[in-house]
C-alpha cells in the first residue's frame, strides 16, 4: 500500500514541473496551507517526494487521495496525453435529459456489472464537462492505478473523449457509456490529437471561423509602413484570392492544434503520360500522413504561399468541416464528391434544410433553456430515412407548407417556453439566417 | 496580354524598371527594398510570383527593362516555376534583358543535378547566371548592386553600351564534352 | 597534385570512349579545382552518374558473421579522405594504440561516457567479401568494448561503440591514381555516442593524416535508393515504400507517403522503358527512369491533395531493405542488396571528399 502510494507520487511528480506542482497542490486542497508552505520547492524532486509522503502520512492520505491529485493534474493539463474522440449514435428520447447524478449512478452501476474490480472517480469540471477516471483490475488483481483511462463527456452532446484505453477495456467502457447516456451505440469519430480543447472545438464547431474582409492586407505585404510607390506587386489579386480560399477552408483566427492527419487512399492511378498504370484495374494503395505541431496552421500557410494550389482540395478542407483527422478515400467516395459538385442549385436547397436543422440542433445542445426543448426527430435517423423525409418535404409546394404539418414535423423544434422559442428564433432566423422549423406550445 | 514584350512602350527619362520573378516571394522583397534606394537612376521594381502577368495592370505598367528570375536551388518547385514562366516572355528579352539569379548554391545538401540543370538553362538562353546570398543584409546589398549594374545598361543609362553587348560578356557558358576535350589537349 | 595531373588524361579519355549504356561513371575532375561548389569552365566538368547497375542479389548463405554485424543498427555516415600508411596487417597494433589513446583521453577528462573504472578493449577486424575489385581495400570493422572490473570473466562485454570503414564499388580508375602509400576507404559508418565517435575520428586523423566530414545524402541520391530498392521487389518483398518529405510551411510540415510495395513496384516497371522484355534488360537503370517514377508518384499525390511536393525536400526513404535519412543516417536491414546500397554510398563519399 505504501509502496504503491510512493510509486504513484514519484511518477506523478516526475512529470510535473515545480510550478505546476505548486498550483496542483493548491487545487487539490487536501493539504492545509501551513503544510503547503512548509514545502521547500527549491530542493530536488526526490526530496520533495519524501516530504510530501510524510505530509500524506500525517494527514492520513492514502492511494485514493493520490489518484485524486493525479486527476486534478490531468484536468488542469490535459495536453500531455493522446485523446481519441468517439461519437454516440442514435439517441433515445430521454438522452438529452440525462442529469449528472443520474449519469454517475448509471455509469458506475453498469461498469461494475461488466467488470468486477474497477475503481471509478467522477468529477464535474466548471465548463460542464464530466471527467471520469477509471483504473482497471480483473478477477485476479486489484485495479491498476498506474495505467488509468480518462474519459471526458459533455452531457447533452453526443461526443466522448477517451485517452489511454486498451482494446480489452474499450468494449466495456463503450457499453457502460452507451447505457448511462441512453444512446444506442458508440463509434470512432476518426479524430485524435494531444490538444483536448482543439479536438473538442473541432468536433463541436466551437472555434471561430473568422473570414477576412477585403481590406485585409495580403500576408507578404508591408502592413506597417506605407508601401513604396516605386515597388509594386503585380499579382496582388491572386495573393488575396489565395488568402480568401485559405481562410474559407480553415478559418482566419487561431486554429485548433492537431498534430497529424492520415489519409488512406485506395484510388486508381491516373496519369496521361503513363498508359500502363492508368489502365490498371486495381487501385493504387497508399497512406499519406501530414504531420506538424499545428497541422491546420501549416496547411493554411502553405495555401497562402502557393505550395498548396487553390482552390483547395476537398480532402484537405474536410478536416475542419467534418471534424476528423483519419480518412479513408476510395474511388467511389470521390465519385460521389464529384457528383455532389455537379448537382444543381435546386438540389443544394434540399440539403440546406437538413444541414441547417442539424446546425440548429447542435446549437441547442450547447444552450441552457429554461424549459424542455424537443429536437427534430430527423436528427437521430439513418441517412436513408433522412433522405426519404427530405424528399417528402421537397414534394410539398413551398407556399402551402402550413397545410401539411406531417411533412414538416420531423424537422421541427418544439419549445415549451416562449422565451426559449424567441431566443431560438433570434439566433437562427435573424443572426444565422438558417432555414429551420420551430414551434411553441 | 499573355506575352511580355520589351519594346512595346516608351521609356522614361532617367528611370529603369525591373521585374523580379520569384516563386517564394521572399528574396524579391529584400532586393526591391535595397534597389529602390538607388540615387543615380530612378528604379521602379515590379514583383511577381510567376508569369504571365495579369492583363489589367498593363496600362499602368512601365516598360520593363530587365527581367530577373530568382531561383532558390533548394526547392525544385522554384526551378520548375521559373521554367514555366519563361514561355510567357517575348523573344526580344533574350537579347540581354533577362538574367537568372540563384540562391543557396553553396548548400551542402544541394543535388548537383539541379545546379547543372540551371546552368544549362542559362547557357541555352545566353543569359547571365548570378549567384547570391540572401540571408544577410550584406549579401542582399551585393546582389542588388550587381543587378543594378546590368539594369542601368539594359535601361540605356550607360552610354556606348547596350544590353546585348554586356550579355555577350557575362552570359553563362557550359562547354560541351568535345570542347572540353580540346581544351585539355591544348593545355597538355 | 603533380602525380595526379600526369594521369589526368586517362580517366577522361577512357570515359569518353565508354559510351555504352552500362556502368558509366565518373567523378568531378581530379585535375585541379577540387571544390564541388565552384566551377571553372573548361577544366572542371562534373559528369553525373546517369546510369547505375540494377541491384544484384547476394545470397544470405554467403554472408559471414562480420557482415551480419553490419545489419544490426542505424549508422551515421561520414566521408574519409585516403588514409596514409594504413596497413591491413597491423590491425592488432592499431587496436592497442586506439585503446591507449582512449584511456589517456579519459584520464584527461575528455571521454566522459566511458566511466573511470571500466577497462577498454578495442578490436579491429577485417570484413571479407565486401570488396568488389582488386584495387579496393578490405572493409575494417572497429569495436570498442568495456567491462567493469567487478564483472565476472564470463560476462559478455558491453559494446560501447562500433564503426566501420569501407570502400565498395569505388571507381577503379580513381583508385589506381592514388599514390602507393594511400589506402582509400572513403565511407565511414559510426554507431554510438557522439563523444566516442569524435575521439575515434581524432585518433584516425592523428595517425593517418586524413580528414573526416559529414556525409549527407541529398535528395537525388535518396531517389536513387528508393528506385533501386523498389526494383528489388520482384525478387525480395520490400513490404512498403515509405517516403518522407519536409515542406517549408510555418510551422514546418512533414508529409509521409507510404505505398504498398506491389503497387510501387508495378509503377516502377511501367516506367522502365515500357515494352522492355526480360532478355533485353541489361540490368542498368537510368536517371530519367528514376525521375519519371517520382514524377508519377508526385502527380498521384497532387491529384488528390493539390500540394506541390517539389516545394519541399525528400528527407527519408525506407523499405524493408533498409532506410536512409537525409542527415546521413542509414540502416541496412536486409543482406541481399547490401552491396548495391553501399556502392551508391561509397560513390557519394568519393564525390563529397575534398580531394
Amino acid at each position: 500500500m505504501d509502496d504503491l502510494r510512493r510509486h504513484l507520487l514519484k511518477r506523478l511528480i516526475r512529470t510535473m514541473t515545480i510550478q505546476t506542482l505548486k498550483t496542483t497542490l493548491r487545487l487539490w486542497a487536501r493539504l492545509s496551507v501551513e503544510q503547503q508552505e512548509s514545502l521547500d520547492f527549491t530542493k530536488p524532486k526526490y526530496v520533495l517526494t519524501e516530504r510530501l509522503l510524510d505530509l500524506c502520512e500525517e494527514s492520513g492520505l492514502g492511494v485514493k487521495h493520490i489518484t485524486e491529485l493525479e486527476m486534478v493534474y490531468v484536468i488542469d493539463h490535459p495536453n500531455q496525453r493522446q485523446w481519441h474522440a468517439y461519437e454516440l449514435l442514435e439517441a433515445a428520447d430521454d438522452a438529452l435529459s440525462v442529469e449528472l447524478s443520474n449519469f454517475k449512478e448509471q455509469f458506475k452501476a453498469h461498469l461494475a456489472e461488466l467488470i468486477r474490480r474497477v475503481s471509478i472517480r467522477i468529477k464535474k469540471h466548471t465548463d460542464e464537462a464530466v471527467w471520469i477516471r477509471i483504473a482497471w483490475g480483473d478477477r485476479s488483481s486489484r485495479p491498476n492505478h498506474l495505467k488509468p483511462t480518462y474519459v471526458v463527456h459533455h452531457l447533452q452532446t453526443p461526443y466522448v473523449f477517451i485517452t489511454n484505453s486498451t482494446s480489452k477495456t474499450m468494449p466495456l467502457l463503450s457499453q457502460a457509456l452507451v447505457l448511462a447516456t441512453r444512446y444506442s451505440s458508440m463509434k470512432d469519430a476518426g479524430l485524435s490529437g494531444r490538444n483536448l480543447a482543439a479536438i473538442r472545438g473541432l468536433l463541436m464547431k466551437q472555434f471561430q471561423q473568422v473570414f477576412p474582409s477585403k481590406h485585409l492586407q495580403p500576408l507578404q505585404g508591408d502592413n506597417q509602413t506605407k508601401p513604396n510607390p516605386q515597388m509594386e506587386c503585380e499579382q496582388d489579386e491572386q495573393s488575396e484570392k489565395r488568402l480568401q480560399a485559405a481562410c474559407e477552408a480553415f478559418g482566419g483566427g487561431t486554429l485548433p492544434e492537431l498534430q497529424k492527419v492520415t489519409y488512406t487512399l485506395e484510388t486508381k492511378f491516373k496519369d496521361k503520360t503513363n498508359q500502363i498504370m492508368t489502365e490498371r484495374e486495381q487501385p493504387f494503395r497508399c497512406t499519406v500522413t501530414f504531420k506538424s505541431s499545428n497541422i491546420l496552421e501549416s496547411l493554411r500557410h502553405s495555401a497562402l504561399t502557393g505550395i498548396t494550389s487553390t482552390p483547395l482540395s476537398p480532402l484537405l478542407s474536410s478536416i475542419s468541416q467534418k471534424g476528423r483527422n483519419v480518412f479513408l478515400i476510395t474511388d467511389k467516395g470521390k465519385t460521389e464528391d464529384q457528383i455532389g459538385k455537379k448537382r444543381g442549385l435546386r438540389n443544394l436547397a434540399d440539403d440546406v434544410f437538413l444541414k441547417d436543422t442539424i446546425e440548429a440542433a447542435a446549437w441547442c445542445q450547447l444552450q441552457t433553456f429554461t424549459d424542455h426543448v424537443s429536437l427534430p426527430i430527423v436528427i437521430g435517423m439513418e441517412g436513408a430515412e433522412q433522405q426519404a423525409l427530405l424528399a417528402e418535404l421537397k414534394s410539398v409546394d413551398r407556399s402551402c407548407l402550413e397545410e401539411s404539418p406531417n411533412r414538416i414535423e420531423p424537422f421541427q423544434f418544439f419549445f415549451n417556453s416562449k422565451k426559449d422559442y424567441e431566443m431560438f428564433c433570434v439566433e437562427m432566423f435573424d443572426r444565422r439566417k438558417l432555414k429551420v422549423f420551430a414551434s411553441w406550445e | 496580354m499573355s506575352v511580355l514584350r520589351p519594346l512595346s512602350k516608351l521609356p522614361d527619362i532617367n528611370a529603369a524598371s525591373v521585374l523580379l520573378v520569384e516563386n517564394e516571394e521572399d528574396f524579391q522583397q529584400k532586393l526591391a527594398g535595397v534597389m529602390v534606394k538607388e540615387k543615380s537612376v530612378m528604379v521602379k521594381v515590379r514583383l511577381a510570383k510567376s508569369l504571365p502577368l495579369p492583363a489589367k495592370n498593363e496600362p499602368n505598367r512601365p516598360r520593363i527593362d530587365l527581367v530577373v528570375f530568382l531561383i532558390n536551388l533548394m526547392s525544385e518547385l522554384s526551378l520548375q516555376s521559373a521554367e514555366a514562366s519563361l514561355k510567357h516572355l517575348g523573344q526580344g528579352y533574350f537579347l540581354g534583358k533577362v538574367c537568372f539569379m540563384v540562391t543557396n548554391a553553396r548548400h551542402a545538401a544541394l543535388p548537383a543535378e539541379r545546379m547543372v540543370a540551371v546552368r544549362k538553362l542559362a547557357s541555352g538562353l545566353r543569359c547571365p547566371l548570378l549567384y547570391a546570398e540572401d540571408q544577410t543584409p550584406d549579401g542582399v546589398t551585393n546582389a542588388a548592386e550587381r543587378l543594378l549594374v546590368i539594369l542601368r545598361v539594359a535601361a540605356g543609362c550607360v552610354p556606348m553600351t547596350t544590353a546585348l553587348f554586356l550579355s555577350n560578356l557575362t552570359s553563362c557558358i557550359v562547354p560541351t564534352e568535345e570542347e572540353e576535350q580540346q581544351n585539355l589537349d591544348f593545355d597538355a | 597534385m603533380d602525380p595526379k595531373t600526369s594521369v589526368a588524361r586517362s580517366p577522361f579519355s577512357s570515359v569518353v570512349q565508354r559510351r555504352s549504356k552500362s556502368y558509366r561513371q565518373s567523378y568531378r575532375s581530379y585535375v585541379g579545382t577540387m571544390s564541388h561548389l565552384a566551377y571553372t569552365p573548361g577544366f572542371t566538368k562534373r559528369r553525373l552518374t546517369t546510369c547505375r547497375l540494377a541491384p544484384k542479389r547476394c545470397s544470405t548463405a554467403e554472408m559471414n558473421p562480420e557482415q551480419r554485424a553490419l545489419l544490426v543498427r542505424e549508422w551515421q555516415l561520414s566521408y574519409v579522405t585516403p588514409l596514409y600508411r594504413f596497413q591491413h596487417g597491423h590491425l592488432k597494433t592499431y587496436s592497442r594504440q586506439l585503446a591507449a589513446f582512449l584511456v589517456s583521453e579519459r584520464q584527461r577528462g575528455v571521454a566522459a561516457e566511458v566511466g573511470l573504472e571500466s577497462t577498454l578493449r578495442v578490436t579491429f577486424t577485417l570484413v571479407a567479401g565486401m570488396a568488389q575489385t582488386e584495387e579496393e581495400a578490405d572493409t575494417v570493422f572497429i569495436k570498442i568494448h568495456s567491462k567493469t572490473p567487478l564483472a565476472l570473466p564470463d560476462d559478455p562485454q558491453k559494446v560501447l561503440w562500433s564503426g566501420w570503414l569501407t570502400c565498395v564499388g569505388g571507381d577503379p580508375d580513381y583508385l589506381r591514381t592514388l599514390p602507393e602509400d594511400f589506402v582509400c576507404l572513403p565511407l565511414f559508418c559510426s554507431g554510438g555516442t557522439e563523444g566516442l565517435t569524435a575521439l575515434v575520428k581524432a585518433w584516425f586523423q592523428r595517425t593517418f593524416d586524413c580528414c573526416f566530414g559529414l556525409l549527407e545524402i541529398n535528395s537525388v541520391n535518396l531517389q536513387w535508393l528508393a528506385a533501386l530498392w523498389t526494383d528489388c521487389h520482384a525478387r525480395t518483398s520490400i513490404k512498403q515504400l515509405k517516403l518522407v518529405w519536409s515542406l517549408p510551411a510555418e510551422p514546418p510540415m512533414e508529409v509521409i507517403y507510404a505505398m504498398h510495395a506491389q503497387d510501387a513496384s508495378e509503377l516502377w516497371r511501367s516506367v522502365r522503358q515500357p515494352g522492355l522484355r526480360e532478355e533485353e534488360d541489361d540490368g542498368s537503370v537510368g536517371l530519367e527512369e528514376v525521375a519519371c517514377f517520382f514524377k508519377g508518384l508526385k502527380s498521384h499525390f497532387y491529384r488528390h491533395f493539390r500540394v506541390e511536393l517539389p516545394a519541399g525536400r525528400l528527407t527519408q526513404v525506407s523499405t524493408a531493405l533498409g532506410s536512409a535519412k537525409h542527415g546521413g543516417r542509414i540502416k541496412i536491414s536486409n543482406s541481399s542488396y547490401m552491396i548495391t546500397t553501399l556502392t551508391l554510398l561509397t560513390e557519394c563519399a568519393l564525390l563529397k571528399m575534398p580531394i
